[in-house]
């Protein structure tokens, strides 16, 4: 990572978004889990779940924040883990005590949750605390069942399933949000996508493996082969042509907003600064908790709500870096003509033991391919010149 | 990355990739509506009224954060 002292950080853009373990543990064992099956295991030092009154600590830091840069919202996510682990009366209770002691911004509650604890009464506290929803679920049963096992190594996808027709159906539409689904190139892109689709969700977002350098992507045998791009784009043009077309798949809108100026998106792509933190259940704050897929303490940065601000956080070296985001980048990606797009990729697949984060993603060859081919046909559509 | 553990990079020299947010507004409101360029169009033109930084990719909670481990955002 360059020294933060040379980058030009004009100012460091505030957090608009805190990632809450709210539960440091998870009821089912995914396979490719960052918390539970990567290197970093801090999670075991975690208290089960985050009590009331670090809860309370954390919303008068949220509302410090918010006070300093006059942020009129703040979103707060309950993440874990699974967050459902600790109950729905407990989840209230938690948004009650953020929510208490927040009052110089607007606090907007959501939830990601693996959907098996989702029933009636988790239904009911989202509809009533109005918390938005994210459904993890990479795809029919034959896809889900390739890596979503209980703790036995069954299949989760039937618990799953109920809750995903509590939320797509009547009063559960206005909470959900939308899909998270981890690709995995064995599976039918189209079969999948029909599968998310048949279920008309707002939102789709189709995550790539946690790999690096040194934790090569599954299937990707080369630096050069372009596998996950491939999956992606047979979703792609699929949608692309869909009419009418009524859910957002966001990486793919991430990068057609990007080329078309945009100034916001998903952290995975772009240039701009990353506005969010992670709270663990303990208090701590971290970086991404993604990181853990690289080296044991990579997301670790000695803070703690009881002892610091959020404003502490935008001057440690590696979240002043997520800010300076171009001038952190590898010199490669600095002259890369879709730099602005891809960002030089998710900070966690730029690893590599040797060289740092200062690599282009390993998925560089699959994120040059989706963004000319997308740029190719909207190119095309919109009748601007090909470069 | 070769068998050695060399990371190699291609050198790039071309010139930076982007689209006319106007034009595409265009072409949606006179042929493309109701597509997936439209519904784009029409996020970015609410976002205009409110303006954003950056996501996160990892929940799905709002498509107006950065945060990639998210998808919430209605």
């Amino acid at each position: 990572m360059p020294d933060p002292d040379s980058m030009s950080i004009p100012q460091p853009a505030p957090i608009h978004l805190f990632i809450c373990k709210v539960a440091s543990r998870c009821n089912i064992d995914c396979d490719y889990c960052y918390v539970y099956h990567h290197v970093d295991q801090g999670w075991r030092q975690q208290p089960s779940r985050m009590s009331l009154a670090t809860a309370a600590q954390l919303g008068r830091r949220i509302n410090e924040h918010a006070a300093r840069h006059q942020l009129p919202s703040i979103e707060v996510v309950m993440h874990g883990g699974e967050p459902l682990l600790v109950g729905p009366e407990y989840l209230r209770q938690w948004c009650d005590t953020v929510d208490a002691e927040v009052q110089e911004t607007k606090v907007s509650f959501a939830m990601q949750t693996n959907g098996t604890l989702f029933d009636e009464r988790a239904l009911a506290f989202c509809l009533e605390r109005n918390v938005k929803v994210g459904l993890s679920l990479d795809g029919p049963r034959t896809v889900n069942d390739l890596h979503r096992f209980d703790r036995k190594g069954r299949s989760t996808f039937a618990s799953v399933e109920r809750a995903l027709f509590l939320l797509s159906q009547g009063a559960g539409r206005s909470i959900w949000s939308g899909f998270l689904s981890v690709i995995d190139i064995r599976s039918d892109p189209l079969e999948v996508y029909s599968y998310l689709r048949s279920f008309n969700p707002k939102l789709i977002e189709l995550l790539l493996p946690l790999g690096h350098y040194d934790l090569r992507p599954p299937g990707k045998d080369s630096a050069e082969s372009t596998p996950y791009a491939d999956w992606m784009l047979a979703i792609f043009r699929e949608w692309y042509n869909e009419r009418p077309q009524t859910t957002m798949i966001r990486r793919f809108r991430d990068v057609i907003a990007l080329l078309a100026g945009a100034t916001d998106s998903s952290e995975e792509w772009g240039v701009q600064p990353v506005d969010f933190a992670v709270i663990e259940t303990n208090g701590d704050i971290e970086a991404v908790d993604s990181l853990k897929t690289t080296y044991s303490g990579a997301n670790h940065l000695g803070l703690n709500v009881f002892r610091h601000s959020f404003d502490e956080m935008l001057e440690v070296p590696l979240v002043a870096a997520r800010q300076a985001r171009f001038e952190s980048l590898c010199e490669t990606c600095k002259s890369c003509p879709v730099v602005n797009i891809c960002g030089g990729g998710y900070l966690p697949h730029r690893y590599s033991r040797n060289g740092g984060f200062q690599n282009p993603s390993v998925y560089c060859a699959d994120l040059k391919k989706l963004i000319n081919e997308v740029y190719a046909v909207v190119a095309r559509d919109v009748g601007e010149c090909l470069q | 990355m070769d068998d050695t553990g060399t990371i190699h990079h291609d050198p790039p020299n071309e010139r930076p990739l982007s689209l006319d947010l106007r034009r595409i507004e265009e072409v949606v409101e006179r042929d493309l509506a109701g597509t997936a360029l439209g519904l784009i169009v029409l996020e970015l033109r609410d976002k205009r009224a409110g303006g954003n930084a950056k996501h996160s990719s990892h929940s799905s909670y709002n498509q107006y954060s950065t945060y990639s481990m998210m998808t919430i955002g209605c």
